[in-house]
């Protein structure tokens, strides 16, 4: 089964044409990157790839579910966002035990451990809206891959992160493919895409276009 | 998703606050009924706890009570799912339960802590009007402030007849609350539980519309006073059975009356949520700043 599949997928808001034809199809776990400037499009189209915005035009499927028609979320993905999305007035802790509680996948000790592993400590008493901008990301994180999601995106995920935590990024990038997952990174710096992505992708225009073996730089 | 969203309501300090207040209205109206009561000839050794209880909790909208509940009612999670979509929170909630599912389980959410946490504070006010003064003593000036009198005691009647008659019969409400006081007072918990979640419920809906936490947590208060205290204005009393406080005074409501005043905007709020949030969320078209707060 195809992962995810992007045909000629349009997409605009405020009459603004945001995404123009974007074609991708992924069909193995991998590691993709899609570089860009700021305001091309590229969280627009990991919002788009969720299901939580709908397309204009095109077809979009993810793990077999079409999502672009019918605005439908699909099973099986999980999202860094950035910034992250997380209940400030909770600890970090809370904040996993709370998502965990919708599916009933994990358990408190699962939520505790996957924290030590992220670089987390879980007994860590201070509620999130105190925490650097690298433990939000960090827990950010963490929620995105909780429950062994088969398609993790990425929005700028190494935002904030020191570089322990930027290396410690790409192992878990890692891992994540090794487990059968594929991954979308979206951010702007080709050369942190280089040492991670199987593939990297250009968006410009509104359209993703591979990158070239000579670019270099970020965007 | 109920249990995620129950599990964050009683970690959250304002839903403490919530009850924290509900119990200390209770304490104020204790004092306040103390007075009341003097001025109105009913020594204190006259009446009971449970009667202070119904008189602060049971009363019309022209009193403390009707006028902090729209306050009160959105201070437990009224501003939650404003909160989650202004914070981008509400993404990786979706993700999980579904865009319609989300909203629903939220506006179902808000309404069970509200539903709760008024019948908890409530049963905590009753437990200490009881502490205070015990007993079964209504004071005998009441007879004849009750504009039409007591309705006489029916052969056989029950608790359970009688709430089953009260549902359709004005009369037997202020017979329920004469004979069956202790009925009477869990039917006015119950129904202020109700009426606080029907209340806040309209804070759930307003965050779909409103961009701005204060203006979100000031419209239960809007259609409050709207379309309550509104209609008293315009002399429609008959029109506001309020909660049953009013019923045994004025006798102008039956069970069934009440129950459905407040379950209406409810269940109208719910079908709201249930046609229109999905698509309303999707139609916001926010800017990706916006979307992710």
């Amino acid at each position: 089964m195809t992962m995810l599949e992007l045909q000629d997928v349009r997409l605009s808001i405020r009459r603004k044409r945001i995404l123009n034809g974007v074609n991708l199809t992924i069909e193995q776990p991998e590691v993709v990157g899609i570089i860009g400037q700021n305001g091309s499009g590229k969280t627009t189209l990991l919002r788009a790839a969720c299901g939580l915005a709908r397309c204009n035009g095109g077809r979009l499927t993810v793990l077999g579910t079409q999502v672009s028609t019918g605005g439908r979320i699909p099973q099986g993905i999980g999202v860094v966002f950035d910034p992250p999305a997380l209940i400030a007035d909770l600890t970090g802790l809370q904040n996993l035990i709370t998502i965990s509680k919708i599916r009933n996948e994990m358990s408190r000790a699962d939520c505790e451990r996957l924290l030590i592993k992220i670089g987390l400590d879980p007994g860590e008493k201070r509620r999130v809206s105190k925490y650097s901008q690298g433990m939000k990301k960090r827990l950010g994180i963490a929620i995105a891959v909780m429950e062994s999601p088969r398609i993790v995106f990425m929005d700028e995920p190494t935002n904030g992160l020191d570089p322990e935590g930027i290396v410690s990024l790409r192992s878990w990038i890692a891992e994540l493919k090794a487990s059968g997952a594929c991954v979308v990174v979206v951010g702007h710096y080709l050369q942190e895409m280089r040492i991670v992505c199987d593939r990297i992708f250009t968006m410009a225009d509104g359209t993703l276009q591979a990158a070239s073996e000579n670019q270099t730089g970020s965007l | 998703m109920l249990r995620a969203e129950l599990y964050r309501i009683v970690h959250r300090r304002w839903f403490y606050a919530f009850i924290i207040a509900g119990i200390c209205l209770g304490l104020g109206g204790f004092v306040q009924q103390w007075y009341t009561n003097i001025d109105m000839g009913a020594a204190p050794h006259q009446y009971n706890g449970v009667y202070v209880f119904l008189q602060i909790f049971g009363a019309d909208f022209n009193s403390s009570w009707g006028g902090v509940i729209p306050l009160i009612a959105v201070l437990a999670s009224g501003d939650l799912l404003w909160a989650d979509l202004a914070t981008g929170f509400a993404m990786p909630m979706m993700l999980r339960t579904g865009v319609r599912r989300y909203f629903i389980d939220k506006f179902a959410t808000n309404a069970i802590a509200v539903f709760c946490g008024t019948v908890l504070f409530l049963l905590i006010d009753l437990g200490l009007a009881i502490l205070w003064r015990g007993g079964l003593q209504w004071p005998p000036v009441l007879k004849f402030v009750m504009v039409k009198g007591l309705p006489q005691l029916t052969r056989g009647e029950t608790a359970f007849s009688g709430i089953v008659r009260s549902s359709y019969q004005p009369l037997v409400l202020p017979w329920l609350f004469w004979h069956l006081p202790y009925v009477y007072t869990a039917l006015e918990i119950l129904i202020n539980g109700l009426v606080l979640a029907a209340v806040s419920s309209v804070a759930v809906v307003a965050s779909l519309w409103l961009r701005n936490r204060y203006l979100v947590l000031a419209t239960p208060f809007i259609v409050y006073f709207a379309f309550n205290v509104g209609l008293q204005f315009m002399h429609l009393f008959e029109w506001i059975p309020t909660s049953m406080g009013g019923s045994f005074f004025y006798t102008t409501a039956s069970l069934t009356s009440i129950l459905l005043y407040w379950a209406a905007p409810l269940v109208l709020l719910f079908v709201i949520v249930f046609l229109t949030a999905s698509g309303r969320y999707r139609r916001l078209r926010l800017s990706p700043k916006e979307m992710n707060g």
